[in-house]
C-alpha cells in the first residue's frame, strides 16, 4: 500500500480502536493486526504522534506490579474520526469508480 | 533474543534520544513484550518480529518527528556528539603521540647505552681496528634488533588497537552524517 495512504490510515485505525473504550499497546495492536499488516515498531510513532497532536491522551495504571501505559481518544480525536467517516464515504464512492 | 538483552541493546542504540524519550520508547517496547509473553507468545519469537535494536533506531532517525525534537535541542544535542567525537580524536592522536614519544626515547637510550659501552670499551682495552669493528658491528645489529622489535610493536599496535579506533572514528562520523 502506498506509504503516505498508509500512514493517514493506521492513524485512524487507532484512533478508530479506541473509539468505545480506553486500550493499550499489545491490544491495540492486536486489533489492527486483524485489518492491517503493521508491526509493534510501526505503532510506536504513531500512537506519540496522535498525542503529540492531541488526538489521543495517555494514563499510566499500576498492573501486577508493572506500569501499563493507557491510550483513551479526546474530545479533538473523536471529531477526526467523525470527520474521516465522511472521507471514507467520499473515498468509497472514488474506489467504485477506480475499479469499475 | 530475550527480552531484557533486547531493551539493554535498545537503550545502548537510543542514547542519542532525550532520556525522557528513550524511557518512553523503552517503556512501551518493556511493556509490549510483558504483555505478549502474558499472552503465551514465545519470548525468542516475538522479540524477533519487533526488529533489531539497530533498525528500530534507524526508523526513529528517518522519523521526522523524532528528530524535530532533536532539532530543537539541537545545540545540546549537537555538542554531545560534537564532544565524543572531539574526544575519539583526541585519544587516537594522543595514542600515536605517546608511542612516538616512546619511540624516540628508546632510540636515545640504546644508542646513548651503545655509545657509552663502545667508547668505554676503547678506553680500557683499546683494541686494534679489527676489534673495532666488531664492536661497532655487534652495537649496530643491537640496536637494528632494537628498531626492529619496536617496528613489530607498531604495527601490532596498529592492527590491533588503531584499527578499532579507526572504525570508531569512521562509526561516529558516520552517525554524525546520518543526522
Amino acid at each position: 500500500m502506498d506509504i503516505q495512504l498508509k500512514k493517514g490510515i493506521l492513524e485512524l485505525l487507532v484512533l478508530a480502536s479506541l473509539k468505545y473504550d480506553d486500550s493499550y499497546g499489545y491490544i491495540i495492536i492486536q486489533e489492527m493486526k486483524e485489518v492491517i499488516e503493521i508491526s509493534e515498531s510501526t505503532l510506536y510513532p504513531i500512537l506519540r504522534r496522535l498525542e503529540q497532536q492531541g488526538l489521543v491522551k495517555t494514563y499510566e495504571t499500576v498492573y501486577q506490579s508493572r506500569i501499563r501505559k493507557y491510550y483513551s481518544i479526546t474530545d479533538l480525536g473523536s471529531k477526526r474520526l467523525k470527520e474521516s467517516e465522511m472521507d471514507f464515504k467520499e473515498m468509497n464512492k472514488i474506489y467504485d469508480y477506480i475499479l469499475r | 533474543m530475550k527480552k531484557n538483552a533486547f531493551i539493554k541493546s535498545l537503550n545502548q542504540e537510543l542514547s542519542f534520544l532525550s532520556r525522557k524519550e528513550r524511557e518512553e520508547i523503552i517503556h512501551y517496547y518493556d511493556e509490549m513484550i510483558s504483555d505478549a509473553l502474558e499472552h503465551g507468545e514465545s519470548e525468542e519469537e516475538f522479540v524477533a518480529t519487533l526488529g533489531s535494536p539497530e533498525e528500530i533506531r534507524g526508523n526513529i532517525q528517518k522519523d521526522g518527528t523524532f528528530m524535530d525534537k532533536v532539532k530543537n535541542q539541537f545545540g545540546h544535542s549537537f555538542s554531545q556528539v560534537f564532544d565524543t567525537t572531539v574526544k575519539v580524536i583526541g585519544y587516537f592522536f594522543f595514542c600515536i603521540f605517546a608511542l612516538v614519544i616512546l619511540s624516540v626515547s628508546f632510540s636515545f637510550v640504546t644508542s646513548g647505552l651503545t655509545m657509552i659501552a663502545v667508547s668505554v670499551y676503547q678506553l680500557i682495552v683499546q683494541p686494534d681496528a679489527a676489534t673495532l669493528e666488531t664492536v661497532y658491528q655487534f652495537s649496530v645489529i643491537l640496536l637494528g634488533t632494537g628498531l626492529g622489535i619496536l617496528g613489530i610493536g607498531l604495527f601490532k599496535w596498529f592492527f590491533s588497537t588503531a584499527k578499532d579506533m579507526i572504525q570508531k572514528v569512521f562509526k561516529t562520523v558516520k552517525s554524525l552524517l546520518e543526522k
